[in-house]
């Protein structure tokens, strides 16, 4: 490459051109790659839905472990209308969450139970809203 | 822009797929069809040393990897890695330049060359031997060819002062080479 093919630009460009060619890593690179790559969190497509949609569901379940003794207590204690409403509501939010991760993992054996056993109290506050 | 072709995407979807529900060995099939191409960008941003452009190199797989689920096929595959490639390079010049010069990326601030290699040829050592964002520029555009807008955009400057930088790029190659 001499100096005056360098003068001008178009020269120039034509040589940097020349330049765009592939140049192999050393063949140590891959097994560092390799070596570095994080596990996939899980190779399952419907995972990265199905982990929130159970937390929610799990945190949901927790809650009413709660809350719900309470306001069934409440309601035998002070059969109010209104309490009574607020802890079907409670249920009805419950139960579509449950549903909703039901529909995700639908052989989950353990969701289909607690909707089962929320489907019966919710029956044993419409008795106690219908008797209030 | 004269972004790689690479492998036909066709060629690439089923390793894409695979190698995006977990498959490292699809992966490796990834690697091996594109990896040259890559690297061969990678070290021409880094001004042909080898150590930072395998590093560089390196990151923009595992980035690759990492963000494989989420790649919808909107291009190819090869144009995609290359692009995470260039961005991983880019990155990694500016960040060099902020722990020489405290940020400031232009010509006139003192700069340590990259460690090109001595068997390289005369015209590679003189483009080892600009500064990272005259090297950037001038790489881009006359090697990858890149436009100004494009280069602009990735470098987060007006593609005025892309056309400044390349100018004066070119000079200061000259002038290397004189």
């Amino acid at each position: 490459m001499n100096d005056d093919s360098m003068s001008s630009d178009l020269a120039l460009q034509q040589a940097l051109r020349q330049l765009a060619r592939d140049e192999p890593p050393r063949r140590t690179l891959w097994p560092r790659i390799a070596r570095s790559l994080p596990p996939r969190r899980s190779s399952w497509p419907l995972a990265g839905a199905l982990v929130p949609a159970l937390a929610a569901s799990v945190l949901v379940v927790c809650g009413l472990g709660l809350l719900l003794p309470m306001a069934l207590a409440q309601a035998s204690a002070v059969p109010g209308a209104a309490t009574l409403r607020e802890a079907m509501l409670q249920l009805d939010g419950a139960q579509a969450r449950l549903a909703a991760a039901q529909r995700l993992q639908p052989h989950a054996a353990y969701l289909t139970e607690l909707r089962v056993h929320y489907s019966l109290q919710r029956a044993a506050l419409e008795r106690l809203l219908q008797g209030s | 822009m004269r972004f790689p072709a690479g492998v036909a995407s066709d060629a690439d979807s089923e390793a894409v797929a695979a190698a995006a529900a977990g498959s490292r060995t699809a992966f490796a099939t990834l690697y091996r069809r594109h990896a040259a191409r890559v690297h061969g960008a990678v070290l021409r941003l880094c001004g042909y040393d080898p150590i930072q452009a395998e590093d560089v190199t390196q990151e923009a797989f595992l980035a690759a990897w990492r963000s494989l689920p989420s790649f919808r096929g909107d291009s190819a595959f090869a144009t995609w890695l290359y692009r995470i490639a260039v961005n991983q390079a880019l990155a990694t010049l500016r960040a060099q330049a902020v722990a020489v010069a405290g940020g400031c990326v232009d010509e006139e601030v003192p700069f340590e060359p990259a460690s090109c290699p001595a068997e390289r040829s005369e015209l590679e050592r003189a483009v080892a031997s600009l500064p990272p964002r005259a090297r950037s520029v001038l790489v881009l555009h006359d090697v990858e060819g890149w436009t100004h807008d494009d280069i602009a955009r990735s470098l987060g400057i007006t593609a005025g002062a892309c056309k400044a930088h390349l100018h004066r790029a070119r000079a200061m190659l000259r002038a290397r080479l004189e």
